[in-house]
Parts: C-alpha cells; structure tokens; sequence
C-alpha cells in the first residue's frame, strides 16, 4: 500500500502534507525577522516550532492507532485494500 | 589551535579516558554478542528483518542524529543565534514521518516479497537493470565516506578538548573503535549498540540543556542578554544572515523528504518486522528526536552569552566546553560519551550500508556473479574495514566543518530521490529516465554546492537540483521505452 492507496490513506496523508506545509510558511510564529518575545523572552517563532511538532506528533499517534485498526495493516502479506 | 579555544579547555584525561574506556567496553560486548548470532547476509544486512520497535524507533534516531546534531548544528547555532536553529527543529516532528507515508510502507512490502536488502537493490529491482544498482552504490560510497568524515571529525574536537591530544588521535581511535563492532556484528551490531547510544544521546542532550541554561544565568538572562547583542541574535536571518526564509524552506525540506535518499533508512525500513513496528518506531523515534534534538541545538545559543569569542570552526568546541567548564569531569565524560555515541551510531549504519554497496552491489552483481554469499560474508569485512580508513582520512584532513561536510554529503544521496518516488509512483518512470536524473543531477548539484551558491536563489543546491532531475526524469521517460510489464506488475502488486 502507498499514500494514495484508498480514501482512507488519501484523507491521512492530505492531513500530514497539510501540516507539512503550515509549517514552510513564513507566520510570524514560525519565521519572523523580528524578535518577537515569547515566555521567558524565548523568541515566539522556537515556541511556534515546537508546539507545531508536538501536534504532529499526536496526529501520527491517531494516524497510526487507525491504521493499525485496519485488516490490511495486520500483516506484510496481506490485502492491501487499494482501490482498484 | 588558535585562541580562545585553546584557552578556554581545560584537559582532564584521566576521567575521560577511563570513562571511555568502560563505555567502549560495553559497546564492545554488545558487538561479540551480535556478532554470535549474525550467521547469514539477510541478519549482516537487515537483521534478519526482525528488528522490534523499541530498537528500531531508537536506532532510527540515533543513526539520523549525528555529530552534526550534538556539535555541528549547535555550532551554527552559536554563530547565528536563535535562527541557527532553523536546520532542524522546525521540520524534525516530520523527518520520520514523511519517508514512512511515501515509501516506508511499500519499502517493507517489497522487502518482504521479494528479498531485497539495500536501497540498491530497490532501484536495481525497480528499473530492472543491475548496471543502475551499480551507478548507484558508486555514488553512495563516496559520498557515505564524507558522512563518515564527518562523524569522526567531531571524534577529534572531543579527544582534542578533553585531553588536550591532537584531534587525529579521536578521529582515528573512533574509526578503531567502530569499525571493529561493525565488522563482527553488521547491522545486529549497529541497531543493538544504538539502543545504548540513543538513550545516552537524550540524557545527554536534556543535560546539556539544563547545565547552558545555568551556565548563563538562565533563559530570561540569556535573551535579555542576547537582545543586548543585537536583535539578529533572536530573529532570522540570524547574526550572519544564513537563515532567511528560502533557507527556511530547505532546512525543513532536507531532513525530513530528502532523507528517503538515504540508503540507510531504505536499511531501517526493511529491518523492521510488520506495520506495527514501524508505526511505533515512528512514534519513539520522533519524541526522541524532538526532546534531544532542539535541546541540544538550543544550548548552542546559551553558549553565546557564556562562552563568548568562538569563531569558524572553533565553533564546533560549543558543547564539549559548556559541559567540560560546568560538570564534574566524571559526569562530563560520561554524557561526552553521549556525543560519541551520537558519531558511532551514525558511522555503524553508513558502514554498513557501504559495505553492502560495494560487496553486493558492485563486486557480487557486477564484477562476480558467482559468488557465494559466504565469500561476500567474509569480504564484507575487510571492505569495512577499507571504508573506515577512507572515512578517517576524511576526519584527520577535516575539509570543512561538521555541518558543512555532512550537508553536502546528504544532497549528494539526495538526488536519487527522484527516480525512487517516481519509479514508486509512477509506472512510466523508465531505465534511461533514471540513468539520466542520477548522472545530470549528481553533475548539478556537485557543481552548485562547490561553485554556484549564488545561483540557488538562497535554496539549497539539492532543492534545485531536485527540481532539475524530477523534469528531467518526466520528460526522458516520456521518449523511452518503459521497463518490462512483468518488473512493473512485481512492483505495482501493491498499489
């Protein structure tokens, strides 16, 4: 199976790209050619930088919970579930 | 060594050698016990294909974060301040994400069915023609050797700060030191010796945190500090103007898409045993990247405010002093050992995989078909061997600074990222397609790295020349004949 496999990858990898791309933008939160301070004089941008991580990181936990839910995910060998 | 840097370390060897000496010793018993049960090419290679999350997830992150993590990317960040950080952290929740949804999943498929051990054999499967499998391990040999380069260079500022030796002397103790494990347990060896290092590179990089933030008087101080320095110190581009948006985009891009060139992760990805091992491997080996990465990287901003007047490649020293001038000289040696780890784990898998490289892909399919797989067994470790010393005179001549080697190793690997996502994706993709991106590409980017950084409108050389082979890739397969139906059906089964 790939990326564009059925909807249910589509859908998922829409959501991972999408995130993917937040990120490159130039937000003053994440790229910012003034200081922007944020707690503890931290510029804003690192803060961006993290907080972005960490709900991609739970994404990919969701992601992977409904994966693994999936008959296609259950071995190397089986279905893959693609449309045909 | 010019000063401030031979002003400012302090040598303590006795602690460190000591230190290191029980390390190495336990790295050691890992590698004979690797060694006991790595009996055919399929475990010497890929681990027999059995390797579970918790040692994948870790041995992920600790073969992608290097030297240039823990020195190289810290040293940047000292020079440039908080923009610095811009290399990795913004794009490091992706960097295992993003090569595990376009090819992870189809890599351990293909793996499964169809036996295929390196990133060469995919490439040679995929377009039906062993002489690409042998263009490709060419490249990745030359440009894994500068990796490895790279990883000892940082060897050599750790031996050098801590005992006051000549850098040569870390760069060749570590390239011993790893070559021996690599060369009696393959890649058992290295993913094992990895679930050590990746957990001492986090406590490492949490440490070396948290002693940066007392060493200048913490965060507050330390911006307020910064701001005081210049607004350029809290802002892109950054105090030497490397960062703006363009290389914004690239830093994020490089490390997380272009990283399925990299024949190690092909490795990785076909190492692992089923779907739920790679989805927790996932998982851990990005909170593990998360916390150690941007927390090491951050601490070379703290080192501007208490560790003042590095400059050039002395900037590569940031860490090694912060912890060597604020720690006990036990604890230090023991997270310095933390750093090491970072290299090793790094070179073990390019070892590896460049040994594979050049026993299988060039000699075994190449120069002697007939070879047995125990005679590319027994070879197998003297061409590691050969590497390593390649790798080491690589690290004794130090051509550029550890981020600097490693960046141009990795575009270099990175511009077969075209013929493997189109020959994944899409069925036209054909042999003189790929031949063609490979050879021009390599050509390219080589070029614009060396000679053209102007000419890349502030983009890395390998998004430019990415572009250039993914055009050139379309339209070259459009004119030639496509592989047979047979290879495509083998490789399309799935999709």
């Amino acid at each position: 199976m790939h990326c564009l496999s059925n909807a249910f990858e589509r859908r998922w990898t829409a959501i991972i790209l999408a995130l993917y791309g937040l990120i490159m933008l130039p937000l003053p939160w994440y790229y910012n050619e003034s200081y922007l301070p944020g707690p503890l004089g931290v510029p804003m941008f690192l803060w961006g930088w993290i907080g972005h991580g960490f709900v991609v990181l739970v994404t990919v936990v969701i992601f992977a919970r409904q994966c693994l839910a999936r008959p296609e995910y259950q071995s190397l060998d089986a279905s893959t579930g693609d449309e045909q | 060594m010019s000063a401030p840097v031979s002003a400012l370390i302090q040598p303590t060897p006795l602690p460190f050698f000591m230190t290191l000496l029980v390390y190495f010793a336990i790295i050691g018993g890992i590698g004979w016990y690797a060694a006991k049960s790595t009996k055919s090419l399929q475990d010497f290679f890929v681990m027999g294909g059995k390797a579970g999350a918790v040692v994948s997830g870790i041995a992920y992150f600790a073969t992608q974060y290097s030297m240039s993590t823990f020195m190289g990317v810290p040293a940047v960040a000292y020079a440039n301040g908080y923009a610095g950080l811009t290399i990795s952290v913004p794009g490091l929740a992706f960097s295992m994400i993003i090569p595990a949804l376009l090819v992870g999943r189809k890599l351990m498929q293909l793996s499964h069915q169809h036996g295929l051990l390196t990133m060469t054999d995919y490439l040679a499967s995929r377009y039906d023609s062993r002489k690409l499998g042998i263009l490709h391990a060419s490249m990745m040999v030359v440009f894994l050797i500068g990796m490895i380069g790279a990883q000892t260079v940082g060897a050599g500022v750790i031996v050098h700060t801590f005992t006051g030796l000549p850098e040569w002397v870390g760069v060749v103790g570590m390239g011993i030191m790893v070559i021996l494990y690599c060369m009696t347990g393959g890649m058992k060896g290295a993913m094992l010796t990895d679930v050590l290092q990746g957990g001492l590179m986090v406590v490492t990089a949490v440490v070396t945190f948290v002693v940066s933030v007392q060493a200048g008087g913490g965060l507050e101080n330390i911006n307020a500090a910064l701001l005081a320095k210049g607004e350029q110190y809290l802002a892109h581009p950054g105090a030497a103007g490397k960062y703006p948006w363009t290389a914004y985009f690239s830093m994020i891009v490089m490390w997380s898409f272009f990283t399925i060139g990299q024949p190690t992760l092909f490795t990785k990805f076909y190492a692992m045993r089923d779907y739920r091992t790679m989805y927790k491997a996932v998982i851990l080996g990005t909170l593990g990247m998360l916390v150690s990465a941007t927390l090491i990287e951050w601490s070379g901003v703290m080192g501007i405010v208490s560790l003042p007047g590095l400059t050039g490649k002395e900037t590569d020293f940031i860490v090694p002093i912060l912890l060597q001038q604020n720690l006990n000289p036990y604890l230090a040696a023991i997270l310095i050992a933390g750093i090491v780890s970072a290299g090793m784990s790094t070179i073990d898998a390019l070892l590896v995989v460049a040994t594979g490289g050049i026993t299988r892909d060039i000699y075994q399919h190449g120069i002697n078909p007939k070879a047995s797989d125990e005679q590319i067994f027994r070879l197998s470790r003297y061409v590691t061997v050969a590497i390593g010393v390649a790798g080491i005179i690589v690290g004794i001549t130090k051509p550029a600074s550890i981020f600097e080697l490693i960046r141009f190793s990795f575009g270099g690997l990175g511009i077969w990222v075209a013929p493997v996502i189109l020959g994944m994706y899409w069925k036209r993709a054909t042999l003189a397609a790929a031949f063609s991106a490979a050879i021009v590409g390599q050509v390219i980017y080589v070029s614009l790295a060396l000679w053209g950084k102007d000419l890349t409108m502030g983009f890395d050389p390998l998004i430019i020349s990415w572009m250039a082979t993914m055009v050139l890739m379309v339209v070259v397969s459009l004119a030639t004949q496509p592989v047979k139906r047979e290879v495509l059906n083998r490789h399309f089964a799935f999709a």
